[in-house]
């Protein structure tokens, strides 16, 4: 059974004629990723729905210009990082600390809701901390699956940049949820 | 025997390598107890990220977005006609000040409109006005041009 969803080219081709519905379809399509990266990066969902705002209305007003020399997802992920960047500039961060957090020691496989949430504030807080270039390599490599490659295409630097700071990133990481003694078997 | 290096690891956890380094590496980690080990911490770590589900189920913001963009769209439409309808009339502007220049022009050449505003004094007679012959000139057809219309209300006034 053949898909007849236009791809994102297709929308786009659409939208630049003039096919507002096409935009509603980007949107649809690709929210959910914006919004999750946007959340992740600013850790704030007022700004994190702001960014995507833009995002989609920046896709919008280049529609007539666009020219897909890459992945669709790849220049729509440098419009949002880019967004995220500004937005950054603007707000102060207040990262949480790991001990004002807490710590969860958790040895049993299966857990409850109210355990799994409080784990995922602790991975969220230990991601949080990691210094900012990391922290951005991490959420995109980890939570937005992109490639060295593509990471390099979003943020502009190297692939050896990208794959250094996974490096130290991943083993930043290992090093504070180890100290939380959360591993699940 | 080599191992493992740290970001090949990532990615064997990530299970982005090629099918055939995948299983090259699977097989080194089946026969080396350090890259054995290295991938046991590597694989909780890459499962303990995976704990931080972000949920965008309350922010949809897709109807905001289309609006956005419909009124963007609408100004621009407005905008374009507006445009177009000073463009429409331009000409109709231009010719019309340029008939206005040409009269001025050519009035002022012939007298007819003096800077001073002064009309000349009108005569329709057939024997021509007297200011012809002042002019030392004979009335012919030939300079009915030159007569102006008897105009009482203006005639000698200055405008």
């Amino acid at each position: 059974m053949t898909s007849d969803k236009p791809n994102d080219t297709e929308l786009m081709t659409r939208l630049a004629a003039g096919d507002m519905s096409a935009l509603g379809d980007l949107v649809r399509r690709h929210q959910d990723k914006v919004l999750s990266l946007s959340y992740r990066v600013l850790r704030d969902w007022h700004r994190a729905e702001d960014v995507a705002q833009e995002t989609f209305l920046r896709v919008y007003r280049a529609a007539k210009h666009y020219k897909p020399k890459a992945k669709f997802t790849t220049w729509l992920y440098r419009i949002v990082i880019n967004l995220c960047f500004d937005e950054q500039r603007k707000q102060a961060k207040t990262a949480v600390s790991l001990e004002e957090a807490g710590q969860a020691v958790l040895a049993e496989s299966d857990c409850n809701a109210a355990e799994r949430k409080e784990v995922a504030e602790l991975v969220k807080t230990a991601v949080n901390e990691l210094p900012e270039r990391q922290r951005l390599a991490v959420i995109l490599h980890r939570y937005d699956g992109l490639s060295h490659a593509e990471i390099g295409e979003v943020t502009g630097w190297t692939k050896s940049a990208v794959e250094s700071l996974l490096v130290r990133a991943y083993a930043n990481l290992r090093e504070k949820l180890d100290k939380m003694k959360y591993f699940v078997e | 025997m080599k191992h493992v290096n740290d970001i090949e690891l990532i990615e064997y956890v990530a299970g982005k390598l090629t099918a055939s380094r995948d299983e090259e590496v699977r097989e080194h980690i089946a026969a080396c107890k350090e890259c054995s080990e290295r991938w046991r911490e590597a694989a909780k770590m890459w499962n303990a990220l995976g704990q931080w589900d972000v949920d965008t189920a309350d922010h949809d913001v897709a109807e905001r977005i289309t609006a956005l963009a419909k009124e963007a769209e609408r100004g621009q439409q407005q905008h374009k006609i507006a445009r177009d309808m000073q463009i429409g009339f331009l000409p109709a502007v231009v010719r019309v000040a340029a008939s206005i220049i040409i009269a001025v022009g050519v009035g002022h050449q012939l007298g007819k409109y003096s800077v001073r505003g002064h009309t000349p004094r009108a005569a329709a007679s057939e024997n021509g006005p007297a200011y012809l012959a002042a002019l030392g000139l004979e009335w012919s057809s030939e300079l009915a041009w030159l007569i102006l219309e008897d105009d009482s209300s203006n005639m000698g006034e200055e405008r």
